[in-house]
């Protein structure tokens, strides 16, 4: 490889003449080109710059939140200087075990105790309760009915916390008993709720599908408030939460219709538990705008109850139901039997706006949520179509995946098509060395001389990767 | 380029850190080469500015991966070559000089280089142009055309002796 220059003097001087003469030559390239590939040149630099910064940085922070022993003698100065932090740190975890004292004991508490003897304040507050919820609290929190199989025609509504942590207690294993009433009342405390391990629905489960929904309920979509119109169910976090509760909105409280209307409640996924009294399911499929509302504070203390009530309590839910349904509703529209709920327009007819993403209409209870596909997921318009297969072309032909390749043929997809990124997937397979991608896209038609949108032929790429093999096989399939 | 310049790897290193300076430099110091390489190859000035803009795209784009090339020259008139290949294969042009697209001018001294050089059989005018406008031995010029050492010296031998002949006639 060593450079060899003329042997003769005769041949010198024809470089010498034609030295001289290209002197003389004023062409030059053009100034565009010059102004372009360094404009080029720049932006690449900044790029890579940039790309650079970024892998720096990336390694940096990935160092820095590591305490280090400098940091904590430094906080341990700050605290130093506030002496009044120590003492404040010692009050809260001082109050959070006197919490912790407090409370726990009464969750380890066996189930009979509080069945047997229920604290009045527990049925005297739904009383009180429900009405505000109802009334006041309506446009931000939904009720919800705990169905009841053992009384069909009673309706009784258990309001539940709109931050209730009542799904928590959906998701509880705790079995609803058919037989036992309605309860409904619940007046425990939103956090008994939310640790209890009986499920809101659980304490008044429907005859037969709803007593099978609440152990379900953890799985099974918000029947109710998918029905419902009101923009809370859809936007619900916790539709699956919801399906415990049975959704049946035979007993279509005020609260329930003015929870409809309530979007706030919408986004809370507390607003999801729920516990109706509900006779059958088809009543809680009619109910359109109504059910579903999420139950205020007091609801939430449905979720709390043991799954079977004494009937001190179900007489409580009863009274409570009563006094919802007379309790105007915040809509204006009474919608309190189940009859009104028959009466009302299938949820399926809901305008799309206000069926919530679940699109969970009906109410079984171990029905998942039934997702929109209109709703969820955008049309495909041919043209993303065709990009997505190419796309889909050029990964199996860059990764080397033969039958992700002979699949992405087999739908008609166009073999010289450009990827998202400008590559061609011939282009890519040369790239990385896949002789036999090459084959198979040359078998079905590849064109050998379609360079990717930055001007690189397929001959070029197999010569950068310097892949005679490929370079022959190009050649055979009409590369000129 | 003297010693005390940087030479063509140093500067690609330069820019593929970041420099973009160094590219200005090493554009500079080989654009009119490769052009003229490109020009009296291809006959087509526009073409010819194409391609070499493609052919510096390239060397910005790759310029972190062609930090191990040992020598620079010899790979950016490889991509010259290549992408003037492709160019001229694509359009099936003919390289004869019946296809020469500079204005004919006589008794311009750079019309009659160009005309002889169009010519030249193609092989021993690309062999002859590799070598007095880039600059490269008779081994890199092997490499680049595929061809052997052998082939290249002889190609190179009866390219000046007809380049000889066809000036000797003009001039």
């Amino acid at each position: 490889m060593s450079k060899e220059s003329p042997t003769q003097d005769q041949l010198s001087e024809v470089d010498d003449l034609y030295r001289r003469l290209s002197a003389l030559d004023t062409g030059r390239p053009g100034e565009w080109v010059r102004r372009k590939v360094q404009a080029y040149a720049a932006q690449q630099a900044a790029e890579r710059a940039l790309r650079a910064s970024a892998k720096a940085k990336g390694s940096s922070s990935s160092e820095a939140p590591r305490p280090t022993a400098a940091t904590i003698p430094a906080a341990v100065e700050q605290t130093a200087k506030k002496p009044w932090l120590a003492a404040v740190a010692v009050g809260a975890i001082a109050a959070v075990a006197l919490v912790g004292f407090l409370v726990v004991p009464h969750f380890m508490a066996p189930r009979d105790t509080r069945e047997a003897a229920p604290s009045p304040a527990a049925v005297s507050q739904p009383e009180t309760v429900t009405p505000a919820v109802a009334q006041a609290a309506a446009p931000d929190s939904s009720e919800s009915v705990s169905p009841s199989p053992a009384s069909p025609s009673l309706q009784s509504s258990a309001p539940a916390p709109a931050t209730s942590s009542a799904p928590a207690s959906a998701t509880s294993p705790a079995p609803a008993s058919a037989a036992t009433p309605a309860p409904a009342s619940a007046a425990t405390p939103a956090p008994a709720s939310a640790t209890s391990p009986a499920p809101a629905s659980a304490t008044s489960p429907a005859p037969a599908s709803a007593a099978s929904s609440a152990p379900a309920s953890a799985t099974s979509p918000a029947p109710a408030s998918a029905a419902s119109s009101a923009p809370a169910s859809a936007t619900s976090h916790a539709p699956a939460r919801v399906a415990s509760s049975v959704s049946v909105p035979a007993a279509t409280s005020p609260s329930a219709s003015a929870a409809s209307h309530a979007p706030a409640s919408a986004t809370s996924p507390a607003s999801v538990p729920q516990s109706r009294a509900t006779t059958s399911l088809t009543q809680t499929r009619d109910v359109p705008g109504t059910s579903v509302a999420p139950a205020p504070a007091v609801a939430s203390g449905s979720a709390g109850k043991p799954p079977a009530q004494s009937p001190t309590q179900g007489r409580v839910a009863r009274q409570n139901a009563g006094a919802l349904h007379s309790a105007p509703n915040a809509s204006g529209r009474a919608e309190t039997t189940t009859q009104a709920a028959r009466s009302t327009p299938p949820a399926d007819s809901e305008p799309a706006p206000q069926t919530p993403p679940a699109s969970s209409t009906d109410t079984q209870v171990a029905s998942p949520p039934e997702a929109t596909p209109s709703a969820t997921q955008p049309a495909r318009t041919p043209a993303t179509a065709a990009a997505n297969s190419s796309d889909e072309l050029c990964l199996a032909a860059k990764s080397g995946d033969i039958r992700g390749l002979e699949a992405a043929l087999a739908s008609n997809v166009d073999v010289n098509a450009l990827d998202t990124n400008g590559q061609t997937a011939l282009v890519l397979a040369i790239q990385n060395n896949h002789v036999d991608i090459v084959r198979a896209l040359l078998a079905h038609g590849a064109n050998p001389n379609t360079a990717n949108s930055r001007g690189l032929t397929p001959v070029r790429a197999a010569r950068i990767r310097g892949n005679f093999a490929i370079v022959t096989a190009l050649e055979r399939n009409g590369r000129h | 380029m003297t010693n005390t310049e940087e030479n063509d790897e140093d500067l690609l290193g330069r820019y593929a850190r970041g420099d973009a300076a160094a590219f200005d430099q090493l554009y500079r110091r080989h654009e009119l080469r490769v052009w003229r390489y490109l020009e009296r190859n291809v006959r087509n000035q526009a073409a010819s500015d194409d391609l070499l803009q493609e052919i510096w795209f390239a060397v910005a784009r790759n310029a972190a991966s062609l930090e191990s090339v040992t020598r620079f020259k010899t790979h950016l008139f490889t991509l010259a070559h290549d992408r003037m290949t492709d160019s001229l294969r694509a359009r099936a042009t003919n390289a004869s000089p019946a296809a020469a697209g500079r204005p004919a001018v006589p008794r311009d001294p750079a019309n009659v280089l160009a005309q002889a050089i169009g010519q030249l059989p193609g092989e021993q005018r690309e062999a002859y142009l590799l070598q007095i406008e880039g600059q490269l031995s008779v081994g890199d010029i092997a490499e680049i055309t595929q061809s052997t050492v052998d082939t290249v010296q002889r190609r190179l031998h009866l390219a000046r002796l007809k380049l000889q002949e066809l000036l000797n006639e003009k001039t």
